[in-house]
């Protein structure tokens, strides 16, 4: 057993409520969670307003013609003002023991978020949505879905492989083995971690939050909780948003309609996938020479968000981005990533536990019909499909986070 | 508030007003139907049964078949409700759907009747509004083959040679233990979806194969894992992606000094 040094996490808590500044930085040594930081902040600022530090999603899909229900990204927020258990919260980045895509050892990173004050009530386990920066992964920013700990829950949200202490390496973008792993080792290594801090959470149980890749890396984790792991982590319930569960479908919307959802979202697959599955494609069968010659920087060089992605890329339909042979399905390379795509789909089992799933009807970067095909393979189970007109897929995210926090107790 | 509450229960009243609902089928193979429904009025709450001539159901009248559904369903959602001590979704999410959708069905007996119930549903009462909407459709039966598959391996190669020259047929191997998680332990059902995918992508004809063929995993899949289990099968396949055949299935594991073939 590791010595632990100067913990007092608490104590330096109670040295910064006044405001919500920065405390110096602590050194906690301990077996299954390295922390690198730890600081304070708070969700809401005195205005009622979200903290401005508090990352949101950026795909630039807003669109005037959308139908949304009459409020604004604040406006929703604000509606958490009233029900929070603690404003003010501990950010603890650190590092844990998780797996490469073939299963290998690697060190992972991610953000692990408490209330400042009051029990836990459980641990929310959370796949982050899709991002382009690395600034912008969990360990090093105020991930959106951290919000969730102001109403008295632990929230443990992974980077996923390809950012954080990671960056380096690139992201097996909807691979969904590795980035549920991700996902569950981490919430393996802040379970005990929890405990020695003297904030275990009062119930076994866990909740699973994710929208859009996380909605769907969420399903991917109840799946591999359910499979491998069902003592560690009793479910309790399940927050899917937005997700594209049937990737087969999303991809082929693009390739028959010649459209690109959010444009870096088809190279970030390809490459994601090929890297995930080890399918060893050449790039150049599937990017067009701009694409090619710039992604490296442009995507894997993680130094952009996916709005400033898709600006670079400057992409109108799926021809600007893939070559005919890309879009030929009969090609074998193709075709094996179809067949890639088909095994990385989520609706491949039974939940057992109940499930909330939530999608807007306007959403144009993760096509509906993501949620149609998980309406029918999940019909007769314990699911809760809300499907509304809740404007773009960035709005969306918004909302489905006010519906967790309003759902949560 | 009292305006807000009439209007309420008007729109309330609306989805126990029977609506008519277009219905087609617009696809049949041996093994699949697709089914857009579609209601006049997208709000209202519907659901469906779908029955084979080899079930017991089809002999039931259709009143009796569709409320008899609803009676089950309803025991089902009681008792689901009785021991979820969490509960998600509602009556309506369990059970039933909203506007448009296009239905795949899957897996059907080729060569037989099947019978599709449409009906809506009354969220409050959970008992059927209106009049049942049926339609009849018939899988045509499936061109069975003789084709044998013989499936040898030297090193890390595989060769398999089906016992018919020109004949379809598709071929594909993957991990066990991905084939038991996410296929049911059924290689069956992860080759039936794969044919299944191409066939719903068009590009299935470029995924079959006629005659022998080679394969090395060491040179030309760099994702072999060294001592993983892996299971091969070959089964003869129509223009829709049917089976003709059974499935023909070796298990190996996939050694860089050569293949280990399991028994």
């Amino acid at each position: 057993m590791k010595t632990v040094k100067l913990i007092s996490i608490l104590s330096a808590v109670l040295i910064s409520l006044s405001g919500c500044q920065h405390p110096e930085i602590q050194v906690v040594d301990f077996d299954t969670f390295h922390v690198l930081s730890t600081k304070s902040s708070c969700a809401f600022m005195d205005s009622g307003e979200l903290n401005p530090e508090v990352r949101l999603m950026d795909v630039g899909d807003g669109d005037p013609d959308t139908k949304i229900a009459a409020v604004t990204g604040q406006s929703i927020v604000k509606e958490l003002l009233g029900s929070i258990q603690s404003n003010n919260l501990i950010h603890i980045a650190g590092t844990y023991q998780g797996k490469d895509v073939n299963g290998a050892p690697l060190t992972l990173s991610g953000k692990l978020l408490v209330p400042a004050k009051g029990p836990v009530k459980n641990l929310i386990i959370v796949s982050h949505f899709t991002i382009g920066a690395n600034f912008e992964c969990p360990s090093e920013s105020f991930p959106l879905e951290g919000i969730l700990a102001t109403k008295g829950y632990a929230v443990a949200i992974a980077d996923y492989i390809g950012f954080g202490v990671t960056s380096k390496m690139i992201h097996p973008y909807m691979h969904t083995a590795s980035t549920a792993q991700s996902v569950v080792d981490m919430a393996l290594a802040v379970k005990p971690y929890l405990a020695h801090i003297g904030r275990k959470p009062e119930s076994e149980e866990v909740i699973l939050v994710g929208y859009s890749q996380g909605g769907s890396t969420t399903m991917a984790v109840m799946k591999m909780i359910q499979d491998q792991y069902p003592t560690d982590f009793p479910i309790k319930k399940v927050y899917a948003g937005g997700g594209p569960y049937d990737l087969n479908a999303t991809f082929d919307l693009s390739m028959e309609e010649d459209v690109t959802g959010i444009p870096c979202a088809i190279p970030m697959i390809v490459q994601g996938i090929n890297e995930g599955e080890g399918l060893n494609l050449d790039m150049s069968d599937f990017f067009q020479p701009n694409l090619l010659e710039n992604y490296n920087d442009w995507i894997n060089s993680k130094r952009y968000t996916v709005g400033q992605i898709n600006k670079l890329m400057g992409a109108k339909a799926l021809h600007d981005l893939m070559t005919p042979e890309g879009r030929d399905k009969t090609s074998a390379q193709t075709a094996l990533l179809y067949r890639a795509l088909l095994i990385n789909s989520t609706l491949n089992f039974t939940p057992r536990a109940p499930i909330y799933m939530m999608h807007s009807r306007q959403d144009r970067t993760v096509p509906f019909i993501n949620a149609q095909k998980a309406e029918q393979f999940f019909k007769f189970n314990n699911v809760h499909f809300d499907f509304g007109d809740y404007g773009s897929h960035s709005l969306g995210a918004l909302r489905f986070i006010l519906n967790v926090a309003n759902d949560l107790q | 508030m009292l305006f807000l509450a009439l209007f309420a229960v008007a729109c309330s009243d609306k989805l126990s007003q029977p609506c008519g609902f277009d219905i087609e089928v617009t696809t049949v193979t041996p093994s699949r139907a697709i089914i857009r429904i579609e209601p006049e009025n997208k709000d209202v709450w519907y659901t469906f049964t779908f029955t084979s001539e080899d079930d017991i159901y089809w002999q039931y009248k259709d009143e009796i078949h569709a409320d008899g559904s609803l009676e089950r369903y309803q025991q089902i959602y009681d008792a689901h409700a009785e021991f979820e001590h969490v509960s998600a979704a509602s009556f309506t999410d369990m059970f039933c759907y909203r506007g448009s959708m296009t239905y795949k069905a899957k897996n059907l007996s080729a060569g037989m009747r099947h019978r599709i119930l449409v009906f809506q549903v009354d969220p409050k009462t959970r008992l059927r509004v209106g009049d049942i909407h049926k339609i009849e459709l018939e899988t045509p039966a499936i061109e069975a083959s003789d084709i044998s598959f013989d499936i040898r391996f030297e090193g890390t190669t595989v060769k398999i040679t089906p016992s018919r020259e020109g004949e379809r047929y598709f071929w594909d191997y993957e991990r066990t233990d991905l084939i038991e998680s996410n296929y049911s332990f059924s290689n069956q059902v992860f080759l039936y979806n794969l044919l299944d995918m191409y066939w719903e992508y068009g590009f299935l004809d470029s995924m079959v194969s006629s005659g022998s063929i080679t394969w090395n995993f060491a040179t030309q899949d760099r994702d072999m894992i060294e001592g993983k289990q892996y299971s091969l099968s070959a089964v003869g396949t129509d223009k829709n992606g049917e089976f003709t055949t059974e499935l023909t299935t070796v298990d190996f594991i996939y050694r860089k000094n050569g293949i280990e073939v399991l028994p």
